[in-house]
């Protein structure tokens, strides 16, 4: 398939585009119809579009420059010139968050929280479309190779035609687009059923949608960053997927941010340590996993089946205790 | 009593609050009305009480969308059980004061702020102001961003085999076909040095087996091809695990290899001779320089049409070195590692760290030598015949017993691929000087470390001949492998 949608002059705009584009719009659409339904000003979000859009681009750029700085004349040069090189996704959620705590201190929303509440279903939407435009292209590509003929076929499975012939390979992104698709329902849930989950006294209000965001989207590079065959690795060290560290940090700041307040409301109990532990264990799991996968590229099977349930884990850890901290009425309870 | 009791009418407030219909103050447990009214009041900041009664007079509550009335309706709460809150003294003869605690969000009135605030034509011009950013943010998204941009550097380079040489070379195959009744005059056969992939191997010439006397009929029949120069492989050796010799033999290219003992160490050599320099290629995954993307050695292999290939420098995984692809120096570090530059005739050129420091010279030394190409990993193991003692090198734990993976030249054209490893979990690994040893011993009169541990690999007929670490292909970056030059339009012949 010729990846070039349209072709005038010297310019090219390829279908991944496109369809970036429609996710960048859908994304505003529906945080738009968010944040108006909390009686929220859509001119925060217009204000707040172009400047996420340039941030997001800077940062993620920035990133993929520390990664591949061989990709690029200079960091200038990185910064200016789109004709090649690429970009790291977790760049854009650092865009977004400053964009949005920009768009607070010009004084056109209160809340930045509010406002990445009302953001973070829309970004999910956002990372879905743009994962999906990667079967427009040639990136959709993971290190795993299918090989049994009835699973040659999406989603599991994505055609790469080389010099040696086609090669069948899982859908690392196509995957991905279809759990972010599910993580954008699960949000857009969570949003419209906000006045039902208060939190205890003290706990801030607003922000849990855009954390609980902030997680499952870790979670979910976690593991699909270390099935794809050009991850983004650290100089330190070369093995080290700087996508995978920036998710394992994510989370472990969720972890705290959420153990402190489950502290400060319901005081230290048992469940606090027995949670810090099994999330410990879970990220000991995480990070063996990735260390066979990587020495034994045939145990994928084994490595990401153990490597999701530990994730599995260390998400439900946090929301274990994101719940400790919100008000249950004792009618409902 | 509130502290605000001064600065406000409570009655009316009350009054207000009571007749909105759209605020429903009960708690979970019973409580007498006035109490709760009461304690609202007393938990409320005199402006936020004001500001509530302004919206609910602005809009009547039945054209309020439903969730934001759900909004601006105050939440009220039970102190929760763990929370350690001063509580009242409870006086006898009274209803339980109930604690109530402020609110844990006040949107409704953020809100009125926040619109308060953004109002004004100043505001409402920067939001069209930002409105037409956003559209052109967004189509400069659709012109620039796409993640199938590719990298920076792609293998476009210039072809520097000048015409006359191709003259050269068509006449002689010219004068060879058309005489071959007359005269045997050799063909010449090249690769272009800018091909991404070389001619398909013809499958009917490999083969694998522990016969000594057809791997001896194999080496004959390349008698042209060798030229007079021996071969290391001999029925002697001290083979091990088993016998098997794995070969390929056509026109240009003889493929020799076999696992042996030396030294107690499990190794395995390539031994290989070709007809022409040009079929000593290096790939890079997805030919390009700096792409993010690896591959395994097999895959790069099978994609380049190699009959033979091994792992390289691994060039993606640092950043130091100088790495020379398809004649364009794309890397200048060249302070920490040995190099070794690969001209078009096939030689191995090799220039010490630090050598030279300039990137001017280096691109000089680079149209001088005619370097195709560079590996940068090192150190340098044989050089002339003789053996490089190596007291410390900044990368490859040379002192550690580790894989090893290593090119060696033994004469023109011919060369040895060279791994240790374990084998069967038994033998012990080598450092590097030992490893040097193990190649001198061989015969090199250059050779030259490659990047070991899990990396070191020989693949043939696409699949791993020497044991892997782990039993398992590391991804890499790039290869180096031998082709042979026979144009499949000849294979059958």
């Amino acid at each position: 398939m010729n990846p070039i949608a349209v072709s005038t002059g010297n310019i090219e705009i390829y279908y991944s585009a496109v369809i970036i584009a429609l996710a960048i719009a859908a994304c505003f659409a529906v945080s738009c119809s968010l944040y108006t339904s909390y009686a929220g000003n859509s001119r925060a979000l217009w204000v707040m579009l172009p400047f996420a859009l340039l941030f997001s681009v800077l940062f993620s750029r920035i990133i993929h420059w520390y990664c591949h700085v061989e990709q690029y004349t200079s960091l200038l040069g990185a910064l200016t010139d789109y004709s090649g090189g690429g970009f790291v996704l977790p760049g854009a959620l650092l865009g977004i968050w400053l964009a949005a705590f920009l768009v607070s201190k010009l004084g056109f929303t209160d809340s930045t929280a509010r406002l990445l509440d009302a953001f973070a279903p829309g970004a999910a939407l956002g990372v879905a479309l743009i994962r999906l435009s990667a079967l427009f292209n040639n990136s959709c590509r993971a290190k795993i190779s299918v090989t049994s003929p009835a699973l040659q076929r999406l989603p599991l499975a994505a055609p790469v035609y080389t010099n040696s012939g086609s090669d069948y390979r899982f859908a690392t992104f196509f995957v991905q687009f279809i759990i972010m698709l599910v993580i954008f329902a699960v949000l857009y849930s969570f949003c419209c059923r906000r006045d039902e989950m208060r939190m205890k006294r003290g706990v801030p209000a607003a922000g849990h949608a855009a954390r609980i965001f902030l997680l499952l989207h870790s979670a979910v590079e976690l593991i699909m960053d270390s099935t794809r065959y050009d991850s983004s690795y650290m100089h330190f060290n070369g093995f080290v997927s700087i996508v995978q560290m920036i998710a394992a940090f994510c989370i472990l700041g969720l972890l705290i941010y959420y153990s402190v307040w489950s502290v400060r409301t319901n005081g230290f109990r048992a469940f606090h340590s027995i949670l810090w532990v099994v999330w410990l264990a879970s990220l000991t799991g995480v990070g063996l996993s990735e260390y066979f996968v990587q020495r034994h590229g045939d145990w994928y099977i084994k490595c990401y089946s153990i490597m999701a349930v530990s994730i599995v884990i260390m998400c439900g850890v946090v929301i274990g205790l994101y719940k400790t901290c919100r008000y249950i009425d004792p009618d409902e309870a | 009593m509130s502290k605000y009791e001064d600065n406000f009418n409570l009655d009316d407030i009350l009054a207000e609050f009571s007749s909105d219909g759209e605020t429903d103050f009960s708690p979970a447990v019973s409580t007498p009305p006035a109490l709760k009214q009461k304690a609202v009041i007393e938990n409320k900041k005199p402006e936020e009480i004001h500001v509530r009664r302004k919206i609910s007079r602005e809009q009547p509550a039945d054209d309020i969308p439903p969730v934001i009335r759900r909004l601006r309706e105050p939440r009220i709460q039970q102190e929760p059980p763990q929370a350690k809150e001063p509580r009242r003294e409870k006086e006898p003869g009274t209803p339980k004061p109930i604690y109530i605690p402020e609110p844990e969000y006040n949107e409704p009135d953020e809100d009125t702020e926040s619109r308060r605030k953004a109002s004004g034509a100043g505001r409402v011009m920067i939001s069209l102001l930002f409105f037409v950013i956003s559209i052109a943010a967004l189509a400069w998204t659709g012109i620039n961003i796409h993640p199938d941009s590719g990298t920076a550097t792609a293998a476009s380079v210039r072809n520097t085999i000048d015409l006359v040489s191709r003259l050269d070379v068509a006449m002689n195959n010219a004068k060879s076909e058309a005489l071959k009744d007359l005269a045997y005059i050799k063909k010449i056969y090249t690769i272009d040095e800018n091909a991404t992939a070389a001619p398909r191997p013809n499958e009917a010439a490999f083969g694998v087996t522990t016969d000594m006397a057809e791997i001896q009929a194999v080496i004959d029949s390349a008698a042209d091809l060798l030229d007079g120069q021996s071969v290391v492989w001999n029925p002697d050796l001290d083979f091990y695990p088993d016998r098997n010799v794995y070969y390929y033999r056509d026109p240009t290219i003889l493929v020799l290899v076999w696992r042996e003992r030396i030294n107690n160490r499990s190794t395995t050599v390539a031994e290989i001779k070709v007809a022409d320099g040009s079929q000593l290629r290096r790939k890079l995954s997805e030919d390009s320089y700096g792409s993010s993307v690896q591959a395994y050695c097999s895959k790069l292999a099978a994609d380049a049409n190699a009959v033979i290939a091994m792992n390289a420098d691994y060039y993606g995984f640092r950043q130091v070195g100088v790495t020379v692809y398809q004649r364009q120096l794309f890397r200048f570090s060249p302070d920490k590692l040995d190099n070794c530059f690969i001209n078009s005739k096939g030689e191995m050129l090799f220039m010490k760290a630090g050598s030279i420091t300039d990137e001017m010279q280096m691109r000089q030394y680079i149209n001088d030598n005619d370097v195709l190409f560079s590996l940068s990993f090192g150190p340098i193991l044989v050089d002339n015949g003789e053996l490089q003692y190596c007291d410390s090198y900044p990368i490859g734990e040379m002192n550690l017993e580790y894989s090893r993976a290593g090119l060696g030249m033994m004469d023109e054209l011919h060369y040895i691929y060279m791994t240790v490893n374990h084998c069967n979990g038994q033998n012990p690994r080598c450092n590097i000087n030992q490893f040097a040893e193990i190649m001198h011993s061989k015969g090199c009169i250059k050779a030259y470390n490659l990047d070991g541990g899990q990396t070191s690999e020989i693949v043939m007929h696409g699949k791993p001949i020497n044991y892997i670490d782990f039993n398992a292909e590391r991804t890499v970056t790039d290869i180096i492998y031998f082709a042979t030059a026979l144009p499949e339009s000849e294979v059958s012949r």
